[in-house]
């Protein structure tokens, strides 16, 4: 079967995402907070492994990674809440470049995997 | 505890120190200006041992691949032989003309010594300038590589060691040394109908001007908009050059924008228009059309350059056609005074 990353168009297809994605979160009071002073192209990249990872792309993502990545942010405050609007707004990236909504679930469940990681549990 | 070899010098790093402040402890002497990573003054290569991740991210892949990394940011875990990077290596140059283009900037023209043949640069790169006595400082670069002389332009910053020397103690024919060029932010020729948008606060103008001339230069056909802002009309300069500029070019729009202050200079210039930068900046992306496929330049103050990219990201240009250059100012070295990058 192939994966949504490959159905979406590999890497290009990717940055693409991405691009919209960010946009989002960027423009979301809720988690725009966490991404004051991050380098944005750096942030990017991030996302770009992360989008990969969950749509089933080569990733070689670790819930350790995961746990590192985002324990300076839980020490913010980065909660339950701020997750959902992430699986929110990359369901809503995804709807905006066709994908099914049947998909997009099996997106969400690959996100939803890693959720103990991302808040440091 | 990590052991740092530099030539004959050995040094282990305390708990949190970094190669830089190590090998400075040690009586080491390695190019540096802002400490935080930006200005790459202090890239070197590791000769054996690896450096930090943290210390190679940004770089080019063909320099990771041979080792470099900034000293500045490597807390090394493990022992790390260096040396200083042969491709950057300092050149001797000369001071050649000098020229007050406002109130607080200088135009200084370097010539480089001996055989310039194997120099090449891109209009925008910049590269680290030092004085006889090693203080060394970043500027950008306005001169296009078939140019014989180097172009920077100096804005006087307060108690600034290296802008108070360029704009008033420095003599035409005092020998410097030049190391560089570094910087990617510069045009390049793959789409020659992209609209280009140019966007500098200050001396962020001397990277900008390259830029657009090498654009035109190169024929490139898109429409192109430069806005150059300063907070009142004195901080502008090069507005009679960039007006001629923009009235031969049909193609150049020159938008020179102020927050306050009274025109003086109206009646031979384009006339300064009133408002922030970051305004003038997304109409202008507006007015030259599909800010999906604009190349934009940001550069100057790191916080305006921030507030840019991220304005114009949100305005729908990729992050991949957004270049900048945020001009770091050094750390100072002693109480109450400032150096200056730019």
């Amino acid at each position: 079967m192939t994966s949504i990353y490959e159905q979406l168009g590999g890497a290009p297809a990717m940055e693409k995402a991405v691009e919209i994605f960010y946009r989002k979160m960027l423009q979301d009071d809720r988690v725009a907070g966490f991404f004051e002073d991050v380098d944005m192209d750096r942030q990017a990249a991030k996302q770009t492994a992360f989008l990969t990872m969950v749509t089933g792309g080569p990733n070689s993502y670790t819930g350790r990674d995961m746990r590192a990545a985002h324990a300076h942010l839980v020490a913010r405050g980065l909660t339950d809440l701020h997750f959902d609007v992430v699986i929110g707004h990359l369901g809503d990236t995804l709807a905006e470049l066709g994908v099914p909504a049947e998909l997009i679930k099996q997106v969400a469940d690959v996100a939803e995997s890693v959720r103990g990681d991302v808040l440091g549990r | 505890m990590a052991i740092v070899r530099f030539g004959d010098i050995s040094c282990a790093l305390e708990p949190g120190e970094t190669v830089l402040d190590g090998l400075e402890r040690a009586g080491a002497s390695i190019p540096s200006s802002c400490r935080v990573g930006a200005c790459r003054s202090c890239l070197v290569q590791a000769r054996a041992g690896a450096p930090t991740e943290a210390s190679r991210r940004g770089l080019r892949e063909t320099w990771r691949q041979r080792g470099y990394f900034l000293a500045c940011l490597c807390r090394p875990q493990e022992d790390l032989e260096i040396a200083l990077v042969g491709a950057a290596a300092e050149r001797p140059a000369t001071v050649v003309e000098l020229a007050r283009l406002s109130p607080s900037v200088t135009r200084v023209r370097l010539a480089l010594s001996g055989d310039r043949s194997d120099w090449t640069h891109e209009p925008g790169q910049f590269i680290n300038l030092a004085r006889a006595d090693g203080l060394t400082r970043s500027y950008s670069l306005a001169s296009l590589a078939g140019e014989p002389l180097l172009e920077l332009h100096v804005r006087r910053m307060l108690g600034g060691r290296m802008s108070t020397w360029l704009h008033e103690q420095v003599r035409v024919g005092d020998a410097v040394r030049v190391r560089g060029p570094l910087g990617e932010c510069f045009y390049t020729p793959d789409a020659p109908d992209a609209p280009l948008l140019l966007v500098g606060v200050g001396t962020g103008l001397a990277p900008l001007w390259g830029v657009a001339r090498e654009a035109l230069r190169q024929a490139h056909r898109g429409p192109i908009a430069l806005v150059h802002g300063a907070r009142d009309p004195s901080g502008l300069y090069m507005r009679g050059e960039l007006t001629s500029l923009a009235r031969a070019t049909p193609q150049l729009r020159y938008i020179a924008s102020t927050l306050d202050g009274d025109d003086d200079d109206a009646a031979d210039h384009e006339p300064i228009a009133r408002g922030t930068v970051l305004d003038h900046a997304r109409a202008e992306l507006a007015r030259l059309g599909a800010a999906a496929d604009t190349r934009v330049f940001l550069c100057g103050d790191p916080e305006l350059v921030k507030s840019l990219k991220r304005a114009m990201f949100l305005a729908g240009v990729p992050l991949r056609g957004i270049l900048s250059d945020a001009f770091v100012t050094a750390a100072p070295p002693a109480p109450a005074t400032t150096t200056n990058s730019a």
